[in-house]
């Protein structure tokens, strides 16, 4: 790793330091250079022989363990003034609750892509996270309950398979007022999907954010995770050798997403002395 | 942590990242690398996180146990591990970035099996011939 760049580095340590949240699960040494191609074992991707542009199925995986950072985000006056600004880590994570959507976008572990019809579902290994995305023709609920996924549906423009996701659970198990729109397309070789990402946000920008992901073909099998199976990081059941927390846990206003102006705060440059 | 080896380490995180979690690292102190030379009392195979039990021999006759956190199974299993990787009995010496509070703790950045094998973060190129 040798020429590993200062941002480089820190966004190592923003992978340490804020994965509850951003549901960076996982996914430790290899990194940057190890390719999707080596990353585990492998099952037969029968699927693979589709041939349509708009056949998403299989297992994709984020090749880069780095999430792109929001540059110069759109604070408002109140978010910019907040001292527990865009804590990508609160405890949720370390207490095993669901991350709410949109933490899923960074995740470094594979997700799986299925499609009917009527729904395409995309399983994110950590937590187990089914997310329905419904394609029927059917629009958000109104005044529904609220939920950590939220609520998703889709349709084509073209080759593009868009998403619009709200009525997302806050924290005080309201819903939030944050909306997501993906836009999912793939490479012609059928091996990359790209995720043009839109967050909006008005607890916190002035205006929508985007950021970009790409996902690769993998030939990993998604694996079960159960948190509670012997999470001894739980902040609340603090015991002899049980690891707690340093930092306060903080409400989630960025929707996991790290900014420019988080990272330092929250995701640390290790590299340099204190 | 008597028996601990403290070394600063300033451009360890260069070398690779940590074992990314289910929670934060800062906990940790990645700026530090403690050496345990002990024995495996338990190897516990679990999400989301590994967790082995490292009994340490003190230098004054006394025993201390302490808790080495892993990666997740998920993680592991795709880099070859195994839940008979490790097991009890077997002495083992562990590097891990000690908890910042002084606990008997860290997260785990490799162990040098019995057998010769390393397990965890790969070795830096200047050590790996040994």
């Amino acid at each position: 790793m040798g020429g590993t760049t200062p941002i480089a580095t820190r966004l190592r340590g923003a992978l340490a330091a804020g994965a509850g949240v951003l549901a960076l699960l996982g996914a430790a040494a290899p990194a940057a250079s190890q390719t999707v191609d080596t990353y585990g074992p492998t099952i037969n991707r029968a699927v693979s022989k589709a041939k349509s542009a708009r056949d998403f199925r299989g297992v994709w995986v984020q090749r880069i363990w780095v999430p792109e950072l929001i540059k110069d985000p759109p604070l408002n006056a109140a978010a910019a003034a907040s001292t527990k600004l865009a804590s990508p880590q609160d405890s949720r994570g370390a207490k095993c609750l669901p991350q709410p959507w949109p933490n899923g976008i960074n995740t470094p572990y594979p997700i799986e892509i299925f499609q009917l019809p009527e729904v395409t579902l995309i399983s994110y290994e950590v937590h187990g996270q089914l997310r329905r995305i419904w394609t029927d023709g059917r629009k958000h609920p109104v005044d529904a309950e609220p939920a950590w996924y939220g609520h998703s549906i889709g349709w084509w423009e073209g080759d593009t398979f868009v998403v619009d996701t709200t009525n997302i659970k806050g924290v005080d198990n309201e819903p939030s007022p944050v909306h997501t729109v993906e836009r999912y397309t793939m490479s012609k070789d059928r091996k990359q999907l790209d995720i043009d990402f839109t967050l909006e946000d008005p607890r916190i920008y002035t205006r929508p954010v985007k950021i970009k992901r790409t996902f690769y073909l993998t030939d990993v099998e998604i694996l079960e995770w159960f948190c509670e199976e012997n999470n001894r990081n739980n902040p609340d059941e603090p015991g002899p050798l049980n690891l707690t927390h340093g930092p306060p846990a903080a409400t989630q206003p960025f929707g996991g997403i790290l900014t420019d102006r988080n990272v330092d705060k929250y995701a640390p440059d290790l590299s340099k002395p204190k | 942590m008597k028996t601990a080896t403290i070394v600063a380490l300033a451009g360890l995180l260069a070398a690779a990242p940590p074992a990314l979690a289910h929670h934060s690292y800062s906990m940790f102190d990645n700026m530090k690398e403690v050496k345990l030379v002990g024995a495996v009392k338990e190897f516990q195979w679990t999400n989301p996180h590994v967790w082995i039990q490292v009994v340490v021999d003190e230098p004054n006759g006394g025993k201390t146990e302490w808790s080495v956190e892993g990666a997740g199974l998920n993680t592991l299993i795709r880099q070859g591990w195994n839940r008979n990787i490790i097991k009890a009995g077997e002495k083992v010496t562990v590097t891990i970035h000690p908890m910042r509070n002084g606990t008997n703790g860290g997260a785990l950045i490799r162990i040098y099996m019995p057998d010769g094998r390393v397990l965890g973060e790969p070795l830096p190129a200047n050590q790996a011939a040994k």
